[in-house]
């Protein structure tokens, strides 16, 4: 050698336990470490580890040496070779089998898609069985283990879906007793093809079902060389193969990347793609394997390879799902499915009123018990198909004028036919800006009760800046009319958080106050000969806004059709409030305040501005549902402008769980349950408008109370980690 | 006699960790049996399974030899066992009574709750194990300490023979520690079992009867007091030897940083609680406050911080003066603040770990720009100081009440350390951290030390404070009796002026 001992790079290696010989792991691992060190000029370093409580003194030793990279097996000391790891800092680790649990730059861990060797190992298995009973040994469920033992059930049941995977662990990967132990076990359940993945325990299961005629299948190495001694031992015919780990290849690659400084720490996982596993050559079985079958696992290889075909095996080895529906199922669907559980009972309830308060029903019952269902089901049928037809309208008539319109181009009867669905997003509207008010409120901790009173006041500027400016283009008067609303639902909300901030004044009291001002506010403004009344009328009404200050309709020309932007600037402010409360500092601060305050003190939040900022913002919602009904709807200001969206508000805020989104979905559900109930109402149904209020409290009451769906649909909870006990009290500060 | 408790083969896995893993733990009756292990070891996680708060994966449980499933607290107080979180579980505006009763409500005449009925109970249960306690207070009026009696109380009144207490001692003065030990041993006298999480290793050489030692979620050795020493109990725990002595050099004081004068303030209830408190720290200098808890320690560090109002005296940092003024105008002056009650004041339980990782410097770029969050930066930030302070969690993203106790605290450290700082308040900065982590953050607070930051270091741990401190000022009654040169003082000598004893 010509080049100095000591100038040349260290690698190093310490065997988990056991020599360099082994077989299997710190064998494979030399072998990579070696072509490495050929390769590139590297001076290799060896400690075999005798006993597991000097592997760590071992690691330590070639650290302090100058090992620039030290490789090792993770699976059994993984954790205090990461621990090690800090304190050598110029020292890469690499370990194989092990994924670092804290990613520190200087340690690597190298994984194995085992499942695709499984899978191969398995789509194997299926075609050669005859039985169509194969079976799986395995030591420990560790994750490698689990990976290869589901990818091979899953390869069965790719090339074979009437055959049966059973399977047994031996609790060792040593013991090989209960290796053979469990090979006679699966044989008397009458499996012809056995793979087993157990270390020796494994092998000599092995061993067993091959000495009584099995199909066997290796793992890890080629086990022809191995456990069936390069097919000197019996019953190495009837190895088909080895569902192999490169564990040299995959040193061999680390050790490269380390040496072009691409090795970062972290995983680093090797699979078909990049020839990190595969499977073993046929040996003294090729030739009873068909090159039918040979050929099918080719392009089963390479539809892996590609990613084609997925083996529906994790990372920790669970079973995953695929395809669209199973991935929807293995979504949060309890989330999804409460909320729809609870709209349903509440309507079940609700037809059982529907039934209850009408005369005929009654009539029919005295007539006869089944002449009484009868009437009950086509009463509640009556109804509820109103509701349906006055939410969405009728979908023959909708297609019907779709039909027409394509032909004719005349939208008279398409429009007539979706009235109703526009009628339903124009009562969201208000909704959803009245909610979003309330759910911003409640992120801060702050109950604002007052939407009603903002809305009022919102609606006065908004109708004031509508009449009172005259000759502006709409491009400036309607902008200013819509802030106008935003600023009154402000300053009238941001009292209230003024006071809370100031004097600790709780905002349910002040917002419930404010309420009255301001209905009181507008009798004053608007009774007759009120400094904004309509001169000249008798009814306590504002003046008409100018037409420069409407929200301009979708449908100009039909005044039957009252949906106008309004809605789009509904869904607009949805994604600002949104983007708001997780985008910025300001919604940070806030919702910081509202889940734990006193954290929120000590961490310099001004926690008396996120409340008066807070509060300012959720009127300014509230206030733009006043300025939507008034410049998209009336027009003008009645004295009885209320119809309730500050109450129902808070409900949407529950519902939607004070998120965006949810307020969204529950807005657009209140919208399409009030138009339809405003039809149910009319003959032929006839239905008291109540009769949907009691479904709308149903449905708060059941999404409020999810344990009350549960237990009648028998829905086990999803064990959250969090049934803490609360122990804040409501109100404390 | 077969053991009144078995645990076989328990395993839980969390998305990313495996908490428990196999585990096997054997309570014979009438006996103390340690659970020891690292923050995140997967205690608590081991006792809520047999509280029933979580289902395991896998796993048997025996009581008395009968194999039980355990699917809910009330399954678990049905058994007999009973179980006092790491964190309380009172509520705070209920009075003792009413928070014992909880769940178990004593009726009259079917329909009113009966207190006096619970209050009496609660007589003879604290007649019987010296728990002394007023059932008619309300709980936020009681200290720690006394809330835990409560919770004791609590199980008792269900009448739990199989108490488990995670971490009781933890927010202990050592003077409560000693009437808290005293309880165990009335307990034990009277044929309960428990089991007794902590990672105070001189506590549990003196109070148990068994040692189970967790060490990433599986069993690392079981042993006796008897049959090991603190030593090869803090390294079965950690897997390595763990270094006990903080290791630091002499300190160099340069100029003051922190300058207190005559500081008044009050408590939360009006009282004096600092009568005219002045000191100062220098640069690159320890002082440590030792204490009993409850003698103005809190109130003070919240008058730094800008939580508490300042009566009379001034405070000054670096210079400026900053009586009175805005907690965030103090932490911008380079102040960092390791909170006392870390769930209350130092996190956001219900935010991801990486927002709390950033929770005080959120508005700063990088990680905020016009007022708009940049969460990449966040999240890699959080990602560094998570693997810089050894934070395990198996995410930054999901809430940090999921994380063990320990990384909590961990999670406010690397945040506090990890910015540019001239003064460090740290208040019991290694509660419920386990022997290796103490050992790192008190070497973090040397390094910092070093670093030429001042450090102010307030810990009920007379043991903490001998041994990082470069000057120890001793409180009592809201006054500094004295401050003293740490290496010319003995134990003996500070735990005689915190018990009011001036020396002359
Ligand atoms: N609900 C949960 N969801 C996800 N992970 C969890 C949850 N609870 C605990 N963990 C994780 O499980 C592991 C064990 O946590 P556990 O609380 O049992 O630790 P511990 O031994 O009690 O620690 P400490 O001494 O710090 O209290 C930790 O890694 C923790 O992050
Ligand atoms: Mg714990």
């Amino acid at each position: 050698m010509t080049e100095d001992i000591s100038t040349k790079p260290q690698v190093g290696l310490v065997t988990d336990i056991g020599q360099i010989d082994d077989g299997t792991y710190n064998q494979y691992a030399y072998e990579g470490l070696l072509r490495a060190a050929d390769e590139f000029g590297l001076e290799s370093r060896v400690i075999e580890t005798a006993v597991l409580e000097e592997f760590e003194s071992n690691l330590i030793q070639l650290a302090k040496e100058g090992c620039k990279l030290l490789v090792t097996i993770g699976s059994r000391k993984g954790e205090d070779v990461e621990r090690l790891a800090a304190r050598f800092p110029d020292t890469h680790f690499i370990l194989v089998d092990y994924t670092p649990y804290a990613r520190a730059k200087n340690v690597t861990g190298l994984v194995f898609a085992e499942d695709q060797a499984g899978f191969m190992a398995g789509a194997l298995a299926g075609l050669m069985t005859a039985s169509g009973v194969v079976g799986f040994v395995g030591g420990v469920d560790v994750a490698p283990v689990l990976k290869y033992h589901h990818g091979f059930e899953h390869g069965v049941a790719h090339t074979n879906n009437r055959a049966r995977v059973v399977h047994a662990y031996t609790g060792s990967f040593t013991d090989q007793e209960k290796g053979e132990a469990a090979a006679h076990s699966l044989l008397d359940q009458g499996i012809d093809t056995l793979f087993a993945a157990g270390g020796p325990s494994g092998s000599a299961a092995l061993r067993t079902a091959a000495a009584q005629g099995a199909w066997v299948v290796g793992v890890d190495q080629d086990e022809w060389g191995t456990t069936f001694e390069n097919g000197s031992a019996p019953g190495s015919d009837h190895l088909l193969t080895s569902a192999v780990k490169r564990i040299d290849h995959a040193v061999y690659t680390a050790i490269r990347q380390a040496l072009e400084g691409k090795l970062t720490g972290g995983t680093l996982t090797f699979n078909l793609a990049n020839d990190g596993v595969e499977l073993a050559p046929y040996h003294d079985a090729d030739s009873a394997i068909s090159s039918e079958i040979q050929g099918k696992i080719l392009e089963i290889r390479k539809a892996l390879q590609t990613r084609e075909l997925d083996t529906r095996v994790g990372p920790d080895g669970q079973v995953t799902m695929q395809g669209f529906l199973p991935r929807i199922l293995s979504w949060n669907w309890q989330a999804v499915l409460l909320p729809f559980l609870a709209i349903f009972s509440a309507l079940v309830i609700g037809a059982i009123f529907i039934a209850a308060f009408d005369p005929e029903v009654w009539a029919a019952f005295s007539e006869g018990f089944f002449k009484g269902l009868g009437a009950s089901f086509s009463s509640i049928a009556q109804a509820y198909t109103s509701l349906f037809e006055g939410a969405f309208g009728r979908p023959s008539k909708i297609i019907e004028g779709f039909r027409i319109y394509a032909q004719t181009r005349d939208d008279v009867v398409l429009r007539a036919a979706i009235r109703p669905l526009t009628e339903s997003l124009r009562l969201s509207t208000p909704y959803i800006f009245a909610g979003l008010a309330v759910a911003l409120g409640f992120r801060c901790g702050l109950f604002n009760i007052g939407a009603e009173g903002q809305y009022f006041v919102g609606g006065l500027l908004a109708v004031f800046v509508g009449y009172s400016i005259k000759g502006f283009p709409l491009i400036i008067h309607l902008p200013l009319a819509i802030i106008g609303g935003m600023v009154g639902g402000a300053l009238w909300s941001a009292i209230a958080g003024w006071l809370k901030a100031k004097t600790g004044a709780h905002e349910v009291i002040n917002t419930i106050m404010l309420n009255y001002i301001a209905f009181r506010l507008a009798d004053y403004l608007l009774n007759v000969g009120g400094p904004m009344s309509r001169p000249g009328d008798f009814r306590p009404v504002s003046p008409e806004i100018e037409l420069s200050a409407y929200l301009p309709q979708f449908f100009p020309n039909d005044p039957s059709i009252r949906l106008n932007s309004g809605f789009i600037l509904a869904l607009i402010a949805v994604g600002v409030v949104y983007w708001f409360l997780f985008k910025t500092t300001l919604g940070f601060e806030i919702r910081t305040v509202g889940a734990n305050p006193h954290a929120a003190r000590t961490a310099g939040i001004n926690v008396s501005r996120s409340f008066v900022l807070a509060m300012a913002f959720s009127g300014a919602l509230a206030g733009l549902a006043g300025a939507h009904d008034i410049l998209g709807v009336l027009h003008f200001m009645p004295n009885a402008f209320s119809s309730g969206y500050g109450f129902d508000a808070i409900a949407l805020a529950l519902l939607g769980k004070s998120h965006p989104v949810g307020v969204l979905l529950a807005s657009l559900l209140f919208g399409f349950l009030r138009a339809g109930a405003q039809r149910m109402q009319a003959p032929p149904a006839s239905v008291p408008i109540d009769i949907i209020q009691i479904v709308q409290a149903l449905i708060i009451i059941f999404i409020a109370a999810p344990e009350v769906v549960r237990l009648i649909y028998r829905i086990r909870a999803a064990r959250a980690a969090d049934e803490a006990v609360f122990t804040r009290g409501w109100g404390s500060t | 006699m077969p053991p009144v408790l078995e645990l076989r083969g328990i395993t839980k896995a969390f998305p990313g960790v495996l908490a428990n893993d196999h585990i096997d733990l054997t309570l014979e009756e009438g006996t103390v049996h340690a659970l020891l292990g690292e923050n995140g070891a997967g205690k608590s996680t081991l006792m809520n399974i047999l509280y029933g708060l979580y289902t395991p994966d896998e796993g048997e449980i025996y009581i008395r030899d009968q194999r039980v499933e355990i699917d809910g607290p009330n399954k678990a107080i049905s058994l007999g066992i009973g179980m006092v979180h790491q964190h309380f579980m009172l509520i705070p505006v209920f009075t003792v009574a009413e928070n014992v009763m909880l769940g178990v409500e004593s009726l009259r005449n079917g329909i009113f709750l009966d207190p006096s009925a619970a209050a009496s109970r609660i007589g003879e249960i604290s007649q019987m194990y010296g728990l002394r306690v007023n059932p008619n207070t309300y709980v936020k009026e009681l200290p720690v300490g006394i809330q835990q009696r409560v919770e004791i109380i609590k199980l008792l009144y269900r009448e739990a023979d199989i108490l488990i207490l995670d971490e009781p001692t933890a927010v202990l003065t050592p003077q409560e520690v000693e009437e808290f030990f005293k309880i165990i041993r009335s307990l034990v006298d009277r044929g309960k079992s428990l089991i007794f999480i902590t990672h105070k290793l001189n506590e549990v050489m003196e109070i148990a009867d068994d040692i189970t030692v967790l060490r990433g979620g599986r069993v690392a050795g079981v042993t006796k007091p008897s049959q090991t020493t603190q030593k090869e109990l803090a390294s079965m725990m950690v897997g390595r030897e763990v270094v006990l002595q903080v290791d630091k050099q002499p300190a160099e004081p340069g100029d003051v940083v922190l300058q207190v004068e005559n500081l008044e303030a009050v408590d939360d209830r009006g009282n004096a609680a600092l009568r005219g408190v002045s000191f100062e720290v220098r640069e690159g200098e320890v002082l440590g406050i030792a204490g009993v808890q409850g003698n103005g320690q809190t109130e003070l560090v919240q008058a730094l911080t800008g939580l508490r109002n300042i009566l009379a005296g001034s405070v000054h940092i670096a210079g400026a003066d900053l009586t009175n003024a805005s907690p965030r105008k103090i932490l911008q002056q380079g102040v960092a603040h390791v909170p006392e009650d870390r769930q209350q004041d130092g996190l956001v339980l219900s935010f991801p770990v990486s927002d709390n990782m950033v929770l005080n410097t959120y508005y700063k770029p990088p990680f905020a720009r016009y007022g708009s969050l940049n969460q990449k930066q966040i999240l890699a930030a959080a990602d560094e100081r998570a693997r810089e302070y050894d934070v395990r969690t198996p995410s930054l993203s999901i809430p940090v009440s999921n994380l063990s106790g320990g990384n909590q605290q961990k999670v406010i450290v690397a945040r506090e350390f990890s910015r540019p700082i001239s003064l460090l308040i740290a208040s019991q900065p290694t509660r419920g951290l386990d022997v290796g982590s103490i050992e790192y953050i008190h070497r973090r607070i040397i390094e910092k030390r070093d670093e030429g930051t001042a450090v102010l270091l307030v810990s009920s741990e007379l043991e903490e404070v001998m041994s990082l401190s470069d000057r120890i000022a001793v409180m009592f009654e809201g006054e500094i009796v004295d401050i003293l040169w740490a290496d010319e003082v003995t134990r003996e000598q500070v735990g005689l002026l915190m018990a009011g004893v001036k020396g002359d």
